[in-house]
């Protein structure tokens, strides 16, 4: 059972891995770009208008791929008093519930993200000649990354140990 | 309705995540109103519930947190704070108390705090003799300082959902933050010979508090840097925060020489794993909260607090009570993004000041950190410290009591939050 699940665990972890490792990149970015927005503010003028724009659709980006990374070590913030007097094979079941549901809500957000998304090509960012495809397209794509570690996860955790849906800061 | 309601709060009793279960239940509600309109607007109103410049300013002040943390500061802190009133009796609980409000200008989440306090100071005062619960109690009570005294993200979330000034509302925590400091101190000090806490070993001397501040003067000028900037009104509360990360960056590599690459990409990784959790729990709310909008259910709320009195006292009273109930079961964040614009109005339209009701608010949501059975800082310290969430909520009891007469200050006493943003011109 274990060896089985071997691979999922594995999988999600090293998708884990990549997409933190993006977000750090995404977030350094973005600190640098608000600091030239400052630096052209203050210090010299610099005609950047696009700064603080840019800067809100990286957080956005950031914010939702780091939404699967929570999703890969079950960080998100859940009230398990309840869950934990559960019996042991119950609780199991329902923790495979939870992935189902979880996995419904972000497969909703995929389908009509896209579909948004694509409806952002003939929205115009104030960003020199960009459209909204790119900022809006980060909630199908990072939709998609949940819903992918959600299944790893559940794999993983069938197979594995005890689910553990544990309350994280 | 019913359906909707009851699918959030059944599904987050039972331990389904609250991000989740705030987009599983607006996405329910938009189901029921019909439509495929009404499907689209789910991801829209979950992008729109993100896009805010000032939200910028979160992960900024997680990281200068982080950064200030790794680069030693805390420690900086606790050593100024306990030349300062170490040699008291319960000196090293009341100089825990005291790093808390010295770190609270630096941090803007209270988990954070709790975590950094939780690993060093709980296990320095077992050392001189404290009990466990009692010293991860001081430090939960001391992590509730740190988002009341500007920055705060609970603050940044308020001014940006109300279109209240974030500067106002820094401003405006600043005394109660510090009487709640006082509030806590005072607690130590009469719990001290009942409790028979150590008393500190060595006399005060001004060659050790001199000492001690110019070890942490370049962290103890960082808030007063930061916080002039936003409530001079010469930088935005993002920017402020963006400065914030670089002076934190220059302190840590250049002049303490504690961060290097690699700490600063983990750092980077933990501010962003945290915004993720953080964030999602916002952009779910958006769904629920425009579903609640069309609902009209902020006018059923504000109409039915209305019809038990029409009193500003006794809906100050009732706020505050739901306030504090919910947050001893419910994340801060996704309440104050559901209630908060509600109350706040309810509050203004019974003639309240706008950036009281947000102090009064935020405040009220940051004591539901320490509440049991669910609080976040309560939680962090009873995993840091293997201590029992029971154990450290019995001795926590006296500190509770302390900072929810703060708040009851805070809200019947406009001076309190006002004088300060008065003073800047806010």
């Amino acid at each position: 059972m274990v060896r089985r699940s071997g691979w999922a665990a594995a999988a999600s972890a090293w998708l884990d891995r990549w997409t933190e490792r993006l977000c750090a990149l995404l977030l350094a970015i973005m600190l640098l770009d608000v600091g030239l927005g400052i630096f052209g503010r203050y210090v010299v003028e610099l005609p950047v208008t696009w700064t603080e724009e840019l800067a809100r659709y990286l957080m956005i980006w950031v914010a939702l791929l780091a939404v699967s990374c929570g999703v890969a070590r079950r960080e998100h913030i859940a009230v398990t008093m309840l869950f934990h007097l559960v019996p042991q094979p119950l609780r199991r079941g329902l923790a495979v519930a939870f992935d189902v549901l979880a996995f419904s809500f972000f497969g909703f957000l995929f389908y009509f993200g896209l579909g948004m998304t694509a409806d952002g090509a003939t929205q115009y960012a104030t960003i020199f000649g960009m459209t909204m495809t790119l900022p809006y397209a980060a909630v199908p794509v990072s939709a998609a990354l949940a819903c992918l570690q959600i299944a790893l996860v559940c794999l993983r955790d069938l197979g594995g140990q005890e689910a553990a849906s544990e309350v994280h800061p | 309705m019913t359906v909707v309601l009851l699918s959030l709060f059944g599904l987050i009793a039972i331990g389904f995540p609250i991000g989740y279960a705030l987009g599983v239940a607006g996405v329910v509600g938009m189901l029921q109103i019909g439509g495929p309109e009404f499907m689209a607007m789910a991801p829209q109103r979950f992008f729109a519930g993100l896009d805010l410049y000032t939200f910028l300013a979160m992960p900024f002040f997680i990281l200068a947190g982080e950064i200030m943390n790794r680069a030693g500061i805390t420690e900086r802190l606790a050593a100024f704070a306990d030349s300062l009133v170490g040699y008291l009796r319960g000196g090293m609980a009341q100089s825990c108390m005291v790093s808390s409000v010295l770190f609270a200008g630096i941090t803007g989440a209270a988990v954070a705090e709790a975590a950094a306090f939780g690993n060093t100071m709980v296990p320095a005062m077992e050392k001189k003799g404290y009990k466990r619960p009692f010293a991860c109690a001081v430090v939960v009570a001391g992590s509730i300082i740190g988002p009341t005294i500007p920055p705060s993200n609970l603050m940044v979330i308020y001014g940006s959902l109300m279109g209240v000034s974030i500067a106002g509302l820094f401003a405006a925590g600043i005394l109660p933050g510090l009487l709640m400091g006082l509030f806590c101190m005072a607690v130590i000090a009469a719990l001290g010979r009942r409790l028979n806490l150590p008393k500190g070993e060595r006399r005060p001397s001004l060659i050790g508090i001199i000492q001690a501040f110019r070890s942490s003067v370049l962290a103890l000028v960082m808030p007063v840097i930061i916080l002039g900037g936003i409530l001079g009104g010469i930088v935005t509360p993002t920017e402020g925060a963006a400065i914030a990360v670089f002076y934190a960056l220059f302190i840590g590599t250049v002049v303490f020489r504690q961060i290097t690459f690699a700490s600063l990409v983990e750092m980077l990784v933990r501010t962003a794993r945290i915004t993720g959790v953080v964030f999602l729990i916002i952009a779910s709310a958006s769904i629920l909260s425009w579903w609640m909008t069309y609902e009209r259910l902020p006018q059923m709320i504000t109409s039915l607090f209305l019809s038990i009195s029409d009193n500003p006292a006794t809906i100050i009273l009732m706020i505050l009570l739901l306030l504090l109930v919910l947050g001893m079961f419910m994340d801060i964040n996704a309440i104050l993004i559901i209630l908060g614009p509600v109350l706040g109005a309810l509050a203004m339209s019974i003639g309240m000041n706008p950036v009281q009701a947000g102090i009064m608010i935020v405040l009220a949501l940051n004591i539901g950190l320490m509440t049991p059975p669910v609080g976040a800082s309560l939680f962090v310290l009873s995993s840091v410290t293997g201590e029992s969430i029971e154990r450290i909520s019995a001795a926590m009891w006296p500190f509770v009591i302390a900072e929810v007469a703060v708040l009851f200050l805070v809200a019947y006493w406009p001076g309190l939050t006002l004088a300060v943003p008065r003073l800047f011109g806010l």
